[in-house]
């Protein structure tokens, strides 16, 4: 019994060791992969921080999947969009690796290049230079460019421009049927769909007369029915009022959590990224790193260089320790927050 | 602001809802020609007798069908008045410089005023009672003729419905950037002619523009789902006409047919 745990232990140590590796090689780079891997070397492997939590949060985000699959495999990414000669990257060498399963959040200031960034993903870009895999297609290749859309769903800002008609589910049906779903399965595939965002029974109610939440609820439906492996939300939420986007969050965290696509989440509000298993940070066309929730969004310095507002509770945090109270440890949520606040006493 | 927004299809169980769209578009073509071949006072009554039918058995309310006379009214108005003014009829009533009031000059405005009152709310109950994409299949298969001349009818067809949907979405945004120059002094109220067209164009080139990002993210949109034109989709079975199809298109032959010839 005992050895059975030791074995799935050194095996989610191992798995995220060789995750680690891909994702974060210069943490990695001084520890030889032929050293059997231990519990030990866990301190190491954090790097500066010297927090055994992160490592814990990798180790747990990746012995949850098996993470072998990268959904997402981007090297050296450059993009500029032709304006009357400039030459200004949009893109500057981009490299990006999200293994399946896995949410991401990508954060950004405007123009960061984070909205140029996920274009390249559906294809909707094509690529000037660098290469890039989405869910093991190659972007490049024109011919298999309608099978890569199918794998990698996206969802856009405002909810209004991506309905192609005034009914429910005729507007889902749109999708299935640009993929020539033979006619007597479309029915069942959209209330599916529905039933996956918990709108169901809504089939014959017009999008215009819904709420800000619902509606793009509904187009994350249309994006469902075709089963995409990924999905990205190119701030999806930042129309919506706090109720909307909530609901929205709601929705994308329970299909990650149960469905297990692959979220590639791009907003502006922090508190949204907090939920994801991982964070970048784009400025300028560039990433500026890349880590935990509790690495990144904790790390003021890095966030006021991206010109990006630390979450509250972070904020918070930081408040107090100017005024001379000290908590002992950063505070994500509220939820924490308030527990920490209670531990004062 | 949340107006029944005109040309929305509503949801409902009527008889009308559930005959085939290819039925609806013919009887709908087939009732223009109607109210156009209509110009007498017996031809009208006999018009309004059938409206008031057609709005029963649909079950769209008066309310709905008649939504549109508010925005047209002033284009109403000018067309009576302009056919009063200038057609030109044997007996004035009064003539002074190039206008000539006569009966027949008002006879003629009230015609067209009737024609295009009948015709919006015949639209208006095709629309209500179609569902675009089911409307937008019935126009490509009606169109089918015109593939052996090269045109693109699977995807007119998109293109017609896409359209037709964001008709509502544009009305509200034309309000709303009306109000928004209406609070930095645009004078759209006044009585002014001069100030009223200056006051155009801050309304239309907003609306263009945003027109076009719309369009630009709708198309991205539609990309993103796959859409690459009309061919490679999935194809609606042909449906068979029922009974009740044959019965409707009959009825709606023999009204055009009973009116042309009666009235």
């Amino acid at each position: 019994m005992l050895q059975n745990i030791q074995l799935v232990i050194d095996t989610a140590i191992a798995d995220a060791y060789y995750m680690g590796k891909i994702l974060y090689p210069e943490n990695f780079k001084d520890i030889e992969p032929e050293k059997k891997i231990n519990a030990n070397h866990i301190p190491q492997t954090c790097g500066e921080s010297e927090n055994v939590s992160i490592f814990c949060d990798r180790v747990y985000w990746k012995a949850k999947t098996a993470m072998v699959m990268r959904s997402i495999d981007g090297k050296g990414i450059s993009y500029s969009y032709a304006f009357e000669g400039s030459i200004d990257l949009s893109l500057d060498d981009v490299s990006i690796c999200i293994a399946q399963g896995e949410m991401v959040a990508i954060l950004g200031h405007n123009g960061s290049g984070k909205s140029t960034l996920v274009k390249h993903f559906d294809a909707l870009l094509s690529l000037q230079k660098g290469s890039l895999k989405v869910a093991g297609l190659d972007a490049n290749n024109t011919d298999r460019i309608w099978e890569l859309r199918k794998k990698c769903g996206m969802v856009f800002q405002n909810p209004d421009n991506q309905f192609v008609s005034s009914i429910v589910d005729e507007d889902i049906a749109f999708g299935l049927e640009n993929y020539d779903t033979p006619i007597e399965q479309i029915p069942s595939k959209v209330s599916e769909a529905l039933a996956l965002v918990g709108m169901s029974g809504f089939e014959k109610k017009s999008p215009h007369m819904l709420s800000g939440g619902q509606k793009q609820r509904i187009a994350l439906a249309s994006v469902l029915a075709l089963e995409p492996e990924i999905i990205v939300f190119d701030e999806s939420t930042a129309m919506l009022d706090p109720e909307g986007r909530k609901e929205v969050i709601t929705t994308i965290r329970r299909l990650h959590d149960n469905e297990h696509k692959t979220i590639i989440l791009i907003s502006h509000y922090m508190e949204e990224a907090v939920f994801a298993d991982r964070i970048y940070i784009m400025k300028n066309g560039r990433i500026l790193a890349q880590g935990t929730p509790r690495e990144i969004l904790t790390d003021q310095v890095l966030l006021a260089e991206a010109r990006l507002l630390p979450p509250l509770p972070v904020r918070i945090y930081y408040d107090l320790q100017k005024a001379g109270i000290i908590l002992r440890h950063c505070p994500l949520t509220e939820e924490e927050l308030v527990e920490e606040l209670c531990r004062l006493n | 602001m949340n107006r029944m927004p005109i040309g929305q299809y509503i949801p409902g169980d009527s008889l009308i809802h559930h005959l085939d769209a290819r039925v609806k578009l013919i009887a709908f073509i087939l009732l223009i020609s109607t109210i156009i071949l209509t110009d007498s006072v017996p031809g009208y009554c006999s018009l309004m007798v059938l409206t008031a039918g057609l709005l029963f058995v649909s079950k769209v309310k008066l309310k709905t069908a008649l939504g549109f006379i508010q925005s047209l009214f002033l284009f109403l108005m000018v067309i009576f008045v302009m056919n009063t003014l200038f057609f030109d009829s044997a007996q004035p009533i009064c003539s002074w410089w190039i206008f000539h009031i006569s009966l027949g000059g008002m006879a003629q405005g009230a015609n067209v005023v009737l024609r295009v009152i009948f015709l919006m709310i015949f639209s208006s109950v095709l629309m209500a009672t179609t569902a675009p994409m089911e409307a937008a299949f019935a126009l490509k298969s009606l169109l089918r003729p015109l593939q052996y001349i090269r045109i693109p009818t699977e995807d007119l067809a998109i293109m017609i419905s896409v359209a037709v949907q964001f008709i509502p979405v544009l009305m509200e945004e034309t309000e709303m950037i009306r109000k928004a120059q209406t609070a930095r002094g645009a004078k759209f109220e006044s009585a002014r002619l001069r100030e009223k067209a200056a006051s155009v164009m801050p309304l239309v080139i907003p609306i263009f523009l945003g027109a076009f990002r719309r369009a630009d993210e709708l198309s991205l949109a539609m990309e993103a789902r796959g859409y690459r034109g009309g061919k490679n989709r999935t194809q609606n079975k042909q449906k068979p006409l029922r009974k009740q199809d044959i019965l409707a298109l009959l009825t709606a032959a023999a009204v055009c047919f009973i009116q042309a010839y009666a009235f």
